[in-house]
């Protein structure tokens, strides 16, 4: 019966801890603020987009900046816009969501940085 | 003995002013933290070309049915503000990742002034002549007529706050048509907005 239970736990400890790979924030201090839920992926066309969301767990109203990394299926990065910081702003104690899509069609991996 | 001690203050004087002048330093462009100015720069064309991109990427207009690329000619872009703006700081950055993302080609043989290639029509005067190969030089029917157009304007709107401060907002207007139909298949708008000093000169 313990080994169920043991195994149970460890495997929502495995997919609380992996849900979101692509998401990073630069300082950790953030996540007591914010929380990232996880990211959802579409294709629009031949390009993926992303839309990463969470929640401001706080009593203010914030804002923060993310920027989002892309690269192509070698691992080589993709330059675009995307890659420079944006701002994103959410009320208290209420969830967000914010979108990008590929610069190109050969950009197929992502990572997504939030800074305060 | 006079002449050495104007000679030696002038120099002091120079050493001092060179001392106490400020340092000239690099911008770093990918984290600039430094304030706001209330006239338009690099930051704001970066952030609306940026949301612009993303918008027009989003919004699947570019996309055709075989995935070919979209020709795109760039038409009028507006400035409408009290600054000289080269339209070019805002269209050649989504010019750059229009191209990038693979989705759209832009053609540099028709235009508005500023987008057109004047070597397009030159390179055809020399088909015909004996010093060129001419298997070389572009024939007759090869331009590529483009499908889309790109226009747009900059507006400027200065507004005095109750308090004596100014707001100034900027709207970064952009229209892809369809040039058969004349439809505008995508619209987008981003507004920037800046409150400063009633003393602050935005242009």
């Amino acid at each position: 019966m313990y080994k169920y239970l043991i195994s149970i736990a460890c495997i929502l400890v495995l997919i609380g801890c992996g849900a979101k790979p692509n998401v990073k924030f630069v300082e950790n201090s953030i996540s007591s603020d914010i929380s990232v839920d996880g990211a959802r992926e579409r294709m629009v066309g031949q390009l993926k987009e992303v839309e990463v969301y969470g929640e401001n767990k706080s009593g203010d109203y914030m804002t923060f900046r993310y920027r989002v990394v892309w690269k192509d299926k070698d691992g080589f990065e993709v330059p675009s816009m995307s890659s420079k910081w944006t701002n994103f702003s959410v009320y208290k104690n209420t969830p967000y969501q914010f979108s990008t899509i590929a610069p190109s069609v050969n950009a197929v991996e992502y990572m997504v940085y939030i800074n305060e | 003995m006079k002449t050495r001690t104007i000679a030696v203050s002038v120099l002091m004087t120079g050493l001092l002013i060179t001392g106490c002048a400020d340092k000239t330093e690099r911008i770093d462009m990918n984290n600039d933290t430094a304030g706001q100015v209330m006239g338009l720069d690099y930051r704001d064309f970066d952030e609306a070309a940026g949301k612009s991109i993303q918008s027009l990427l989003k919004s699947g207009a570019l996309n055709k049915p075989d995935n070919d690329r979209v020709v795109i000619a760039i038409s009028t872009i507006t400035n409408d503000t009290m600054q000289h703006i080269d339209t070019d700081q805002l269209i050649k950055k989504i010019r750059v990742d229009l191209l990038r993302s693979g989705r759209a080609v832009i053609t540099t043989s028709i235009g508005s002034e500023g987008n057109v290639d004047a070597m397009n029509k030159q390179v055809r005067e020399i088909s015909g002549s004996e010093d060129y190969n001419q298997r070389t030089t572009a024939k007759k029917g090869q331009l590529i007529s483009p499908e889309m157009s790109l226009s747009g304007k900059i507006i400027q709107r200065n507004v005095t706050m109750d308090d004596g401060k100014q707001q100034v907002e900027y709207y970064f207007q952009l229209t892809l048509t369809e040039l058969k139909t004349g439809l505008a298949w995508w619209e987008d708008e981003t507004v920037i907005g800046k409150r400063g000093s009633g003393k602050s000169v935005a242009w």
